[in-house]
């Protein structure tokens, strides 16, 4: 009877797993860093996860108490500390991003990504998504109004891949993750030749222009500014 | 991932748990002090890792809990009398029955294990959880979402999910051959938990062991996995696979093996798939039925779950069925 009342440091190990990813739901949730990570398609999973695990952890406790072998296996162990190792990797880079390089790994061939089709609403401004579509779909473009001259501000992180000179001003798209980010860029035209290091984010405001079969924006104010919060498009 | 080597099953001493605690948490200190962050391809890797586990893990737990409630729930006999139907019936049922089940592939990994250890066909079992990921409503909403923009919304999801349902089928059918025990491999934990069984608990408690057990055994092989993903992520351009873009063939293949590399989720890939727009519509479409059967993540699933090269078997059978597939849809669909 007594043997049986011993702790089981093997359910111990699996509800504290329960508990510490509990728990980093719960804060992707309440700080709303869940946005960095991914979609608005899947936010859901936290606050699935959250509850999920806790009721999961919380009936697990009544039997930590009922195991017989009363031992604990370095491969458990090891494989508790192999669940936990994401959440160890955010504490030590919690503002990890995708940059210039994302950008650089995910074009395939040409440039063209306006694979998402926007709902044009007069009240929103024109996004990277926008130029891209119109770049594809004259109807688009001219319901949309986008078109040479126009006034447009735009808010992206410096990169030079699969641009001509100067550089382009790029945001991610992300549908359920990170892992399936799409890269919108912009090629961004300056009078005096004036570029920025990769990944700078920066506040571009000017004019359309078309340029090299699509649209490009011709800028007459740059400033640096810091990360959006969230940073997808 | 099969070998279990003999260090591994020593009983742990306080000494080395502190140790090894004491290691992970130095290299999280150095690693914050140096702001490893600040080097992008850290950067990329860290936020694509994460951004996989955080999406996977919540779909492991609820196949944890649907496998659970099956283990605790559905009598032995229900199942032992899904098994005597003749198997021409069980296969195209249990493929069906991903419909209802809409979960991305790691989830449906360990309900297909229990449906089988319960007495479910292997190849009935297998057929169900090669379809689910592919034939789920959600995952045929966001495929016809994606390519509406197209005009070939209603094709790309009624091509997608025959060839899914087909090609389940085919994997069914002739890698589920084997007995429930040749197939899948023992869990010492979960073997012990079974020992360990109280009756007299309750049933809420007996649904709590088995979705702890599931969950802590699927999630390292999914933090394994999608760490892999990551690092073919960042290291590896996709822009590798644009030469091949011009022959069907090759084409076909490249956009497979790029599927097999990012581990994208059934329910998101389609709107990568269809930004491959230098690509025939025959590779889109093998991009988006064989990337939820296998890749880099789901190996080490199947790795822990299955055994006899299943991997290599679900390769080498898969990769002839989507080629004929697809371009059956190209010569039917054609632009």
């Amino acid at each position: 009877m007594s043997d049986r009342r011993r702790l089981d440091p093997a359910r111990v190990g699996r509800i504290v797993v329960l508990v510490a990813w509990a728990g980093f739901f719960a804060y992707l949730w309440a700080s709303g860093d869940v946005v960095r990570y991914l979609g608005p398609r899947t936010y859901w999973v936290v606050v699935f996860g959250t509850v999920t695990l806790i009721a999961a952890a919380i009936s697990s406790l009544s039997m930590v108490r009922r195991g017989s072998t009363g031992q604990l296996t370095v491969g458990q162990f090891l494989g508790y500390l192999l669940i936990l190792l994401p959440i160890a990797v955010v504490v030590m880079a919690p503002d990890a991003e995708l940059g210039a390089l994302a950008v650089s790994r995910k074009l395939v061939g040409d440039d063209t990504r306006a694979v998402i089709i926007p709902q044009f609403d007069p009240d929103r401004p024109v996004s990277f998504i926008d130029l891209a579509y119109g770049s594809r779909s004259p109807e688009y473009a001219k319901a949309a109004g986008i078109e040479a001259g126009r006034e447009l501000e735009l808010v992206g992180f410096v990169t030079h891949e699969g641009g001509g000179k100067g550089f382009r001003l790029s945001r991610f798209y992300i549908s359920c993750c990170a892992a399936d980010a799409i890269p919108y860029s912009t090629d961004i035209l300056t009078e005096d030749g004036s570029d920025y290091a990769d990944d700078t984010w920066l506040q571009v405001k000017g004019t359309i222009e078309s340029h090299e079969g699509g649209f490009a924006l011709k800028a007459s104010h740059i400033n640096e500014v810091e990360e959006p919060d969230p940073p997808y498009l | 991932m099969a070998v279990r080597s003999p260090a591994l099953g020593r009983r742990l001493s306080p000494g080395l748990a502190a140790a090894l605690l004491a290691c992970l948490i130095a290299v999280v200190a150095i690693g914050r002090v140096t702001n490893v962050s600040q080097t992008p391809q850290i950067s990329s890797f860290v936020l694509v890792f994460t951004s996989i586990v955080v999406e996977a893990l919540p779909f492991v737990l609820l196949g944890a809990l649907v496998s659970a409630l099956i283990e605790v729930l559905v009598p032995d006999s229900a199942f032992t009398r899904m098994g005597r139907l003749p198997l021409a019936l069980q296969l195209p049922g249990a493929a069906l029955g991903g419909l209802a089940f809409p979960v991305c592939e790691c989830g449906s990994v360990p309900v297909a294990r229990r449906l089988i250890s319960k007495g479910m066909h292997p190849a009935a079992g297998l057929a169900f959880m090669l379809a689910s990921p592919i034939i789920n409503p959600i995952v045929l909403w966001s495929t016809y979402v994606a390519y509406r923009g197209q005009g070939l919304g209603w094709e790309m999801l009624f091509g997608r999910a025959s060839l899914g349902l087909i090609l389940a089928i085919v994997l069914g059918w002739t890698i589920g051959t084997e007995s429930a025990s040749s197939l899948l491999r023992s869990r010492p934990e979960h073997d012990h938990g079974h020992d360990d069984h109280d009756h007299s608990k309750s049933r809420v408690a007996a649904v709590a062991e088995h979705l702890t057990l599931d969950f802590a055994f699927m999630a390292r092989f999914v933090v394994i996995g999608a760490a892999l993903a990551a690092a073919l992520q960042t290291i590896v351009p996709q822009g590798i696979v644009s030469g091949v873009a011009g022959n069907p063939l090759t084409a076909s293949l490249a956009l497979m093996g790029l599927a097999f590399l990012l581990s994208l989720c059934s329910e998101a890939d389609a709107f990568v798939a269809v930004s491959f727009t230098q690509f025939p519509l025959s590779a889109q479409l093998s991009f988006l039925v064989f990337g939820p059967v296998i890749d880099a993540k789901l190996s080490f699933l199947y790795g822990a779950t299955f055994k006899n090269r299943f991997v290599l078997r679900v390769i080498i059978a898969a990769v002839p069925v989507v080629l004929a597939g697809a371009f059956w849809f190209e010569r039917i669909v054609g632009q």
